[in-house]
């Protein structure tokens, strides 16, 4: 998937619908896949949507083909693991996905993401209100119908659109017959979305931490647009998401949006079965679509909310349902502690919601949890994980729902927020319980590790680790490779190598190596043991390994300056070797090495073992001898006169002898004088 | 009791075989008087031509070395006295020998050079040992600053 995103940055000239295959382009003009030619001189303000802007693009191959662009921003990140899934998407009431990649901009500092759709050429229904739906229920359950199909479509592949809003609905056609949902990928999901368009529990939560969310969701937006339709406007845009969220509260989301207007049986009932704030009795998409293909055209609601006979009282405010005492916690988890230690709110459980279980399960999580949270947040965020498990975990400043985490966290990296909630969120089991406690999500495996990457101060792990982990969308954020949108192994070398300026540090950072831990997976496990070695030979021999197995399996075939940079970080490994004479060897090659741009080069060079086993026994034969040498050094050097003792105990022995010597000669001498 | 027996006591016998008779005595008595008597001459020139090594003997007994050193020395200077009298055998010669200045200076002088021997040989083994040393520490300093050339100064492992 990630190999077909391409970057086409040298673009140039011509414009109009007729621009031959090789004309010059201009400086507004950038081709994407040797195909597209975006012209940034002609934006489509009214085709803006999740954030992205939209340009008029020509497409070389069918000049006849009307096409748009959203160029995404780079504050949040497109849904990139849902590309390539919208690209062959056999849905007709989709805008369908052309084609993606990324780009950078005119004038621009850093690559992004853009995506090509067909230009819908009715316009948005949003400027033409009054026209079809007004009134109309017919109209607009066949609308429903129409979209419920293509989102069944989408669930097959197991995506959600949460971008579904007036603003986002189009006319494919100039007759206006054919309606489409736009773009649901520029962005995080929902992050777009307006308050009224979002469920209560979608609200609590942060923009970018809302998740990916689920079918429900769709059908709750879908239901808030046929409501729009029906009116004939869109209510409450310019109401703030806690006021939109408090009115929602305080009544239930049909009756705030509905805003006091009559709506007919049948079509009310389907609203509300769609609108209910309940998620286990909103409908799904299967539900949808079974109840308004019914030829009775008879749709029932029952509400099975229960209200409970006595109040939960907190900061002086009665509370009866469940999710009520939840939200009102949530707000106020100090005072709601002091309820939960004084026994009130598990006595509240008991009797109130007769739920000896729950109450228990409560009790137990809340008296093993070690809460050093100020305020007792962590404590009241699993209590809430219980009493309302569709809500967000919040803990601290932040909201959100766990798949949501690493967008937040993304978020959070993109505009300098403070990230210590977030790892204190991921530090505690509170995650892990939260998937426990929803029906119908799975656990996935890596919330269980989730606290090792965060304690861990290696490099490869922190919150960075769990960030790249969580979510295949989100882009590499290391400072060393920003200036590119890095969706896929495969483009890092080639940007390091474009991006080194000689002064530059490390040709890694955390980010760049937690990102590669995920994409590349356990077999650079090894790689990761030795970046932590706090060897400075161990570290570059590792990162030389990393870089050239990269090169030799997605190129490209030379790296010049990356092999430069490289050989700079490497001289502790040429250092590693003990002959000094090797290591000028080895420097001097470097550079001839570095020409070529093959690492596997330079790794050969560098990590040659036979030279390594021969260098290690020379050295050691080596440090004997001087060992030895010193050894004997110190022996004649020493203060305790030895030498002169053993010197003359040697001259004395000498002297006796000779003077024996002369006293037998002179003994010689003079016998033979007598004997004479 | 000794009617009963038993063995009579050992003593008895010693006793006996201990003391020498008057006659026996004054026999070797005149036998060593006739011997000193014969050699004499040699006696006289060994007394006095040994001198400093009969003082040393005295003063400094436990210095086996020096003894040994200074005695051979000595007696090499004294034999060419010896075998003067040995070929002109009377104490008459031996006292004429020690008439001579030159002669005991030879005699005694000989201890003197022992004495030397004794005293510098010694030291200039250790001059030759220092000088030796010195010689072989330049030589591994040599062959380290070699080696740390070849595998830079951690081969020294400091």
């Amino acid at each position: 998937m990630s190999d077909e995103l391409q970057s086409n940055e040298n673009g140039s000239a011509s414009g109009g619908s007729s621009i031959p295959a090789d004309a010059i382009l201009t400086a507004s003009q950038i081709k994407l896949k040797e195909r597209y030619i975006i012209d940034f001189s002609e934006p489509i303000q009214t085709l803006d949507t999740n954030g992205a802007k939209a340009y008029k693009v020509n497409d070389i191959v069918d000049k006849d083909k009307l096409l748009f662009a959203l160029v995404c921003s780079r504050e949040t990140a497109p849904r990139l693991s849902i590309l390539p899934y919208l690209k062959t998407l056999n849905a007709p009431h989709l805008l369908r996905l052309i084609e993606y990649g990324t780009i950078v901009a005119p004038g621009a500092a850093e690559a992004t993401m853009v995506l090509i759709y067909p230009r819908p050429l009715g316009g948005r229904v949003i400027d033409d209100m009054n026209l079809p739906f007004h009134n109309d229920t017919g109209a607009i359950q066949n609308l429903f119908l129409e979209i419920l199909d293509s989102l069944q479509e989408l669930k097959t592949y197991g995506i959600t659109h949460r971008s579904i809003r007036l603003s986002n609905l189009f006319y494919l056609d100039e007759t206006k017959k054919n309606i489409v949902l736009g773009d649901c990928a520029a962005s995080f999901p929902a992050f777009h979305q307006p308050a009224v368009y979002e469920t209560i529990s979608s609200l609590m939560a942060d923009k970018a931490g809302r998740g990916n969310g689920s079918e429900k969701n769709d059908i709750y937006a879908l239901g808030v647009m046929g409501l729009f339709l029906y009116l004939g406007k869109e209510t409450g845009l310019e109401l703030s998401a806690p006021e939109i969220l408090n009115m929602k509260l305080k009544k239930d989301s049909y009756t705030a949006l509905c805003s006091g207007a009559k709506i007919s049986g049948t079509f009310s009932n389907i609203l509300r079965n769609m609108l209910t704030d309940t998620p286990v009795q909103r409908w799904n998409i299967s539900s949808a679509l079974e109840s308004l293909a019914n030829k009775t055209g008879k749709v029932t609601f029952s509400s099975e909310n229960t209200p409970t006979k006595k109040a939960f009282i907190l900061r002086d405010q009665k509370y009866y349902g469940q999710t009520e005492v939840a939200y009102a916690i949530m707000q106020s988890p100090k005072e709601a502690y002091e309820l939960y230690n004084g026994g009130r709110l598990i006595d509240w459980i008991k009797t109130n919601l007769e739920n000896e279980e729950l109450a228990l399960a409560i009790d137990k999580t809340v008296k093993s949890t070690v809460d050093n949270s100020p305020n007792h947040e962590l404590s009241i965020a699993k209590i809430c994980t219980y009493l309302a498990p569709h809500f967000p975990l919040k803990l601290g400043k932040i909201c959100i729902f766990p798949d949501g985490l690493s967008k937040a966290i993304y978020y959070a990296y993109r505009n300098n927020l403070d990230l210590n909630d977030y790892a204190r969120l991921c530090s505690h089991d509170v995650l892990r319980l939260w998937y426990l406690n929803q029906e119908d999500i799975r656990t996935p495996a890596f919330v269980n590790e989730i606290r090792n990457y965060v304690q861990s101060q290696a490099i490869g792990y922190g919150i960075d680790r769990v960030m790249y982990e969580m979510d295949e969308d989100i882009p590499c954020l290391s400072k060393l490779v920003s200036n590119d949108y890095i969706s896929t192994p495969t483009r890092i070398l080639r940007t390091l190598n474009n991006n080194y300026n000689n002064s530059q540090d490390k040709p890694y950072d955390n980010h760049l190596i937690a990102y590669l831990r995920c994409k590349l997976g356990k077999k650079i496990d090894g790689i990761l043991i030795d970046l932590n070695s706090k060897i400075q030979a161990l570290e570059a021999s590792a990162i030389l390994r990393l870089y050239t197995t990269m090169q030799n399996k997605f190129g490209p075939q030379e790296l010049p300056k990356l092999s430069q940079w490289l050989s700079v970080f490497a001289m502790p490994l040429i250092k590693s070797y003990h002959n000094v004479k090797y290591q000028k060897f080895l420097e001097k090659e470097i550079l001839r090495v570095n020409k070529s741009g093959k690492l596997y080069e330079m790794q050969e060079l560098l990590e040659n073992e036979e030279a390594r086993q021969k260098d290690n026994s020379e050295y050691n034969v080596a440090r004997k001898t001087v060992a030895r040498l010193l050894n004997e050094k110190k022996m004649l050097t020493a203060n305790d006169n030895r030498w002169e003792i053993a010197a003359k105990d040697m001259a004395i022995k000498g002297a006796c002898l000779l003077s024996v010597v002369v006293m037998i000669i002179s003994f010689v001498i003079n016998l033979f004088g007598v004997l004479k | 009791m000794s009617n009963n027996g038993n063995l009579p006591p050992l003593t008895r016998n010693k006793k006996k075989s201990s003391h020498l008779g008057a006659a026996q005595k004054f026999l070797l008595l005149l036998l060593i008087v006739i011997a000193l008597m014969r050699v004499l001459p040699i006696v006289v020139v060994l007394f006095i031509g040994l001198l400093p090594t009969i003082t040393l003997m005295i003063v400094d007994s436990k210095n086996i070395n020096k003894l040994i050193i200074v005695g051979c020395f000595n007696l090499a200077g004294v034999f060419v006295y010896v075998f003067n009298v040995m070929r002109n055998y009377s104490v008459d010669n031996a006292l004429f020998i020690f008439s001579d200045i030159f002669n005991i200076i030879l005699m005694l002088g000989s201890a003197a050079i022992g004495l030397l021997v004794y005293y510098e040989i010694p030291l200039l083994f250790v001059y030759i040992s220092r000088a030796t040393n010195q010689r072989h520490i330049a030589s591994i300093d040599a062959r380290v600053e070699k080696l740390k050339e070849i595998w830079g100064p951690e081969v020294t492992g400091k």
